[in-house]
């Protein structure tokens, strides 16, 4: 049974290895829940391959599109955002003849399209012969297992481990909705087969014919139905190892099982449903999409290389303030508009967890606060009011039978305020974390961490964001987090260096370790000279209405308080400065007779009715790693992350390795969901805001029913009337360094190297020294731009 | 609307009646105002959360419809106006819940069926045209005083049911409430209207029908039924619901059925008080959906979870006695009133579960104790407060409703009050039956909501399979 005879086989074929069902599940990304919403690439799976055959598989297998239609280049280019310039030094690069392209660009030829071929699963076959709905039903009732044993996180975790797919069989074979609709016999075939996941798998593949080159197709099609939940799995996994599938294994199989259960179940065995019954639809052609995607990134990029500044000849003065911002693309313009401001003042870019990896235990239980490439290495404990025995109260009451119908009798007028008050968008937001005491010394639970332990951090913070020498007077390290009401996916606006929160506690703990005094003693120990009067200063940037709130200032020596009150003084006139360049686009004008720009965002973000409080991190197009001289004052448009990085203070690369292979690597993440949730917002996006369906702290529905969404909501990246407020481009990374420690990074990071040389990113190497800038174009190398 | 809400306002204060096709007293006021209320709130809230969709202005319309729709069937009085508006909500409802942004697109989920509607319709017309046939009456007030006077059964018993039977449909009772979970396919601010203003329209009709119903016990006998199935459907189906929006669905369907076992004992002015609460808090949950996060307790012992159900429920029926004797009251003695009675027992069994039942949380445990025993005095007196007051408000007597208890009100009183003792138990059993193959079958069918939508739903047309991604929510047709 498990082993087809070879008899029968008129020539040699690979055999299926357990290998592959493991490597079609590793195709799925993780995805984090609503709690901690960070940015996954969606294509995380298809890095290995260059971007055009990885376009090729989602759109094959996934039904997903990863670049965008024709339809959008055309427009772009009739808009004027490319010209023919740039199509054709692009096709030139790829290969392709420019004149065809134009032709299709004016419309006057036809589309470029490749066949495609069909790789339905067997039940889909069967529900287009007979006009059935098997192939829906069995997703559905895989998502209410799902939903049923992972209905929040804690479960979620307990359900995804192994077992699950016996687990699953269990309940599949209690749960009727097959009988009911009319399709006998599915339970007994469950019931019949192995319940380790390989050997059902493998069944499954046996019985129903799969040959093994489209054994691949198929499992991705099979892993299509249920793509939200695997991602979930697939989470729970990456945390402990990457390379391990997890429970996705266990959800392929029960795929598997249903698709095999079907068949038998309708008497159909593969028996000649394949083959070219049905000639899909024609696809439009990757490849020439992707040379009018490079034309079009062209235009954005060689824009932006040609609007750099030339080094310096001289060194800067020292500023007497120093703000550090994450690199996040909404620091952009409040980071241009304080330098605007005062010429005294210099800003600076690092990930916005200030090197502080850690798990911030608050009331409300304990999250890590780091990118989710690594692991927090030590807890922070906030003090705070714990569980209060109200909590949860009325839910328990408004849950239970008998209480439920009482209470709604007597007590239910009385949410007639409740909506007048949801309605009049007074609403106050918790800032526990802003204000919470904490301490970061050892304690006896394990939390806090030694002063060796300190002093190294701090050193380590002081090397990443290049402060050598030259500290001012006052460091702000400011962190940012959002507001939002009524918001499931509240925390994609917060900071996802911090792993979808605020990024408060980090700046926080950041700067109590480095205003301590025995750090500093210990640091200048070390070589390190921190002037005496040198204080940091926590502060956090409010994303919804670009205020900027310093915290702590009463913990703060008596130093330097001057210098703090005109510190923030200047912030709050740069935050208004922000704030109304960014208004107009949410919708927010100013005039006579309106409220103020502030009072207006303030009112969208506490509104619960609100499904567009801030446009996140739309927009964004490339990551920059320089020197703040070489980009200061220029008006990127919030569409860069920028990094500082000066390569004469880093004498070994080491600096330059760390950057693009974590910040790079995260901010290419964030760009390529952007990308996937503007381009196809039904497969790659989490859909219509106003139809979710939240699950506790996990996910999405879309509606009554179905698998759980993944990515970001439509309204996140479309604007009002439909057009997509994201340009969808990839990441533009310009580092400000020479090409062969470039070239190095490449070599010792493998996993950057296949972003670069696969075009997930595209590189751009600013010479520190002179103007020349060079494009690193894939299988050729460096060419001048 | 805002001028909706004013006219109803203004028109509380003259208690007699106004007509001309519409009447006006305080029950028909006080609904209106709810209704236009809720209206305001979902059609407030939509403009800014739907604004910048494609086509948003007709769906709109759509609700501002409905609402009116809603609004001028409280206050009609007369047969024709009152099945027109039953019709318009209808078909309101029905646009609603296929709807797609895209003209050309299909809707989320499959098209609806539409039959049962039309069912509801039908049986509406079909007792307002006894009621003509029979008492030549063309209005509801005239009909109802004709019935509560008539001497005879028939007329009345067929009329009353033929109208229960309609409103059965309309609040979503259990064979016919497959459309209710699809609801949430609807943007938020349009489930929130159906939730908490569309469904309650059955609901006042039968408040309004209580003379007529006090005489027909065999209405009570099919409310009871109806309403014990669903909320023995429904109720189960809510607690297995991870999606916050679904299992405020199921929910919906459930107190529904209390509402409606509430008008099988006659308790109008309970029930007319549940319409108001249950709109309101719906409307408050759904608008609010985004944020609901549930929070899971450790659970007691199943001896300690019950023996604290029990002490709780005594001790209420102890505090009412005190509270009656207080008042000096007569302790409530028709099957109906025990029934509620009863009800309110289990309810304060729940708060002192849910006030004691964790025994993982230490703090202030003499307060909470001592909120338990208040409650058990202070739930039953404001219960019967409130329903005394209702009862004055609208103008029945308190003491009106099953004038002869025979073994059919019994039969009508126990049936609700067992199903909603056997969920409470189940319920407080629920996290132990977790490990037990019970538990699991339990588990697995209620999360299936029992089937019943799902045969409900393969009577509609499904569309064709065509080259699409699996499950990626949108059937293109």
């Amino acid at each position: 049974m498990h082993d087809r005879s070879p008899s029968l086989a008129t020539h040699v074929t690979p055999r299926i290895q357990p290998s592959d069902f493991v490597k079609a599940c590793l195709q799925i990304p993780p995805s984090w829940g609503l709690g901690s919403f960070v940015a996954v690439n969606p294509f995380l799976g298809h890095v290995g391959e260059p971007i055009d055959r990885a376009a090729r598989i989602v759109h094959d297998g996934l039904g997903a599109t990863l670049l965008p239609k024709v339809e959008f280049y055309r427009r772009r280019f009739l808009d004027g955002a490319f010209s023919s310039e740039h199509l054709a030094a692009a096709s030139s690069r790829l290969g392709m003849s420019p004149e065809d392209l134009l032709a299709v660009l004016h419309g006057r030829s036809g589309q470029v399209t490749r066949r495609r071929l069909p790789n339905w699963s067997v039940s889909e076959w069967i529900d287009w012969r007979e006009g059935t709905q098997w192939t829906r039903l069995a997703c559905n009732a895989l998502a209410r297992w799902c939903e049923l044993e992972c209905g929040t996180s804690s479960r979620l975790r307990e359900t995804m481990r192994p077992g699950a797919f016996a687990r699953w069989q269990r309940y599949a074979c209690i749960d009727l909705s097959f009988d009911v609709q009319g399709l006998k016999g599915v339970r007994s075939h469950i019931a019949s087969m192995p319940t380790d996941p390989e050997s059902a798998l493998r069944m499954a593949v046996d019985e129903l014919g799969i040959d093994v080159t489209e054994l691949d197709a198929y499992l991705l099609r099979l892993l299509s139905g249920i793509y939200g939940w695997a991602s979930q799995a697939r989470r729970i996994a990456w945390e402990r190892d990457r390379m391990d599938p997890g429970a996705v294994l266990d959800l392929l199989a029960a795929r598997a099982c249903l698709d095999l259960a079907i068949a038998r179940s309708q008497g159909t065995q593969s028996g000649g449903v394949h083959a070219g019954q049905l000639c899909p639809p024609a696809a439009e052609d990757e490849r020439s999409r992707l040379v009018l995607q490079e034309a079009l990134e062209d235009a954005y990029a060689l824009r932006l290389i040609d609007s750099v500044h030339q080094p310096p000849r001289h060194p800067a003065v020292r500023p007497w303030l120093q703000v550090v911002f994450c690199i996040d693309v909404r620091s952009e313009p409040i980071r241009r508009h304080l330098e605007l401001l005062d010429p005294g003042v210099q800003t600076k870019g690092f990930a916005g967890f200030f090197g502080i990896a850690m798990d911030w235990s608050g009331p409300s239980g304990s999250s890590p606060r780091c990118p989710v490439l690594l692991r927090p290495a030590c807890r922070v404990h906030a003090h705070g009011q714990h569980r209060s025995w109200t909590d949860g109260l009325h839910q328990r009451i408004f849950s239970s039978p008998g209480a439920a119908f009482t209470a709604v009798e007597l007590a239910g007028l009385a949410f007639a305020a409740g909506i007048a008050i949801r309605e009049a968008g007074t609403k106050a937001s918790s800032r526990h974390e802003e204000s919470a005491t904490f301490s970061m010394f050892p304690a006896a639970d394990g939390s806090g961490f030694d002063l060796a332990t300190r002093v190294d951090l701090a050193e380590s913070i002081l090397h990443g964001m290049g402060m050598e020498r030259g500290l001012a007077d006052v460091v702000v390290l400011c962190a940012h987090s959002s507001r939002s009401s009524n918001n499931p996916h509240a925390s994609s606006l917060d900071c996802g260096a911090c792993g979808g929160h605020g990024g408060a506690p980090n700046a926080r703990v950041a700067c109590a370790l480095l205003n301590d005094q025995r750090v500093r003693a210990c640091l200048s120990d070390r070589g390190w000279t921190i002037p005496e009067d040198t204080i940091f200063v926590a502060a956090v940037h409010d994303t919804s209405d670009d205020s900027i709130r310093l915290l702590d200032r009463d913990l703060l020596p008596a130093l330097q308080t001057e210098r703090v009150g005109a510190a923030a003084l200047l912030m709050d006139r740069a935050s208004a400065a922000a704030r109304t360049e960014r208004a107009p686009t949410l919708g927010v004008h100013t005039g006579v007779g309106r409220p103020d720009v502030r009072t207006s965002l303030r009112r969208k973000a506490s509104d619960w009715a609100e499904v567009r409080p801030e446009w996140g991190l739309a927009g964004n197009a490339a990551f920059i790693a320089a020197r703040r001289c070489r980009t200061r004052g220029l008006d990127l448009s919030g569409r860069a992350f920028l990094h500082d990085y000066d390569e004469g203070l880093d004498q070994d690369g080491s600096l330059l390795a760390l950057i693009l292979s974590a910040p790079m690597v995260v901010a290419s993440w964030i760009n390529l969901q952007y990308l996937g949730s503007t381009v196809d917002p039904d497969v790659l996006g989490s859909g219509d805001k106003t139809l979710h369906n939240r699950i506790g702290d996990i996910g999405v529905v879309l509606g009554s029913e179905g698998d759980l969404r993944t990515g970001l909501p439509l309204q996140s990246v479309h604007d009002v009337d439909g057009a997509w407020r994201h340009e969808p481009l990839r990441l533009q990374v310009v580092v400000e360094a020479s090409t062969d420690r470039i070239d190095g990074v490449l070599r010792s990071e493998p996993e950057v190297c296949e972003l670069v040389e696969n075009g997930w990113v595209r590189m751009f190497s600013l010479s520190p020294v002179g103007g020349r800038t060079m494009r690193f174009v894939p299988g050729e190398g460096w060419e001048p731009t | 609307m805002l001028s909706l809400a004013g006219l109803a306002r203004v028109a509380v204060d003259p208690s007699p009646y106004l007509t001309s096709g519409f009447r006006l007293d305080r029950i028909t006021a006080t609904v209106a105002l709810f209704v236009a209320g809720i209206g305001l709130a979902a059609v407030r809230y939509a403009t800014r959360c739907l604004e910048a969709q494609p086509r948003h202005q007709r769906l709109m319309a759509w609700m501002a419809a409905a609402t009116v729709a809603s609004w001028l069937l409280t206050l009609s009085d007369s047969f024709v106006a009152m099945v027109l508006a039953w019709l318009t909500l209808g078909l309101c409802l029905q646009r609603m819940l296929s709807w797609s942004w895209h003209a050309d697109s299909a809707p989320l989920r499959t098209r609806f069926p539409w039959w049962w509607s039309v069912a509801g319709d039908a049986m509406l017309a079909l007792a307002f045209g006894l009621a003509w046939a029979a008492y030549g009456s063309t209005d509801l007030t005239s009909a109802v005083e004709h019935m509560a006077a008539d001497p005879t059964v028939a007329w009345p018993t067929a009329i009353i049911l033929l109208a229960t039977g309609a409103c059965a449909i309309k609040t979503a009772q259990v064979p016919l409430h497959g459309w209710l979970p699809r609801t949430v396919d609807a943007p938020t601010p349009v489930s929130a209207l159906m939730h908490a203003g569309i469904i309650n329209a059955g609901g006042v009709l039968l408040v309004r029908m209580a003379p007529a119903i006090e005489r027909v016990p065999e209405a009570w006998l099919l409310m009871s039924i109806v309403a014990s199935a669903s909320m023995l459907v429904a109720v189960p189906t809510a607690w297995f619901q991870s999606k916050a929006k679904s299992a405020l669905a199921w929910s919906t369907v459930g107190q529904m059925g209390f509402m409606m076992a509430q008008c099988g004992l006659c308790a109008f002015p309970a029930a007319f008080l549940h319409v108001l609460g249950h709109g309101t808090y719906k409307a408050w949950s759904f608008l609010g959906a985004g944020e609901v996060t549930r929070m899971r307790h450790a659970q007691a012992t199943p001896a300690r979870t019950l023996g604290l159900l029990a002490i709780g429920a005594m001790s209420s029926l102890a505090g009412l006695a005190a509270v009656v004797w207080m008042l000096g009251v007569p302790f409530p003695s028709t099957p109906g009133k025990l029934a509620l009675t009863a009800v309110v027992g289990i309810a304060t069994g729940q708060c002192w579960v849910a006030l004691l039942g964790d025994p993982g949380l230490r703090s202030r445990r003499a307060s909470r104790a001592l909120l338990a025993a208040a409650l058990s005095v202070t739930l039953p007196a404001v219960a019967l407060t409130l329903y005394l007051a209702a009862a004055a408000w609208i103008g029945m007597s308190a003491e009106v409703g099953q004038q002869h208890a025979g073994p059919v009100a019994w039969i009508a009183a126990i049936l609700p009050v067992l199903t909603i003792a056997c969920l409470a138990v189940l319920h407080a059993l629920m996290p132990h039956l977790e490990g037990h193959p019970l538990g699991l079958r339990l588990r697995v069918h209620a999360a299936n909501g029992f089937y019943v939508a799902m045969l409900f739903n393969r009577t509609a047309r499904q569309p064709h399979l065509t080259h699409r991604p699996i499950n990626s929510g949108a059937a293109h047709a």
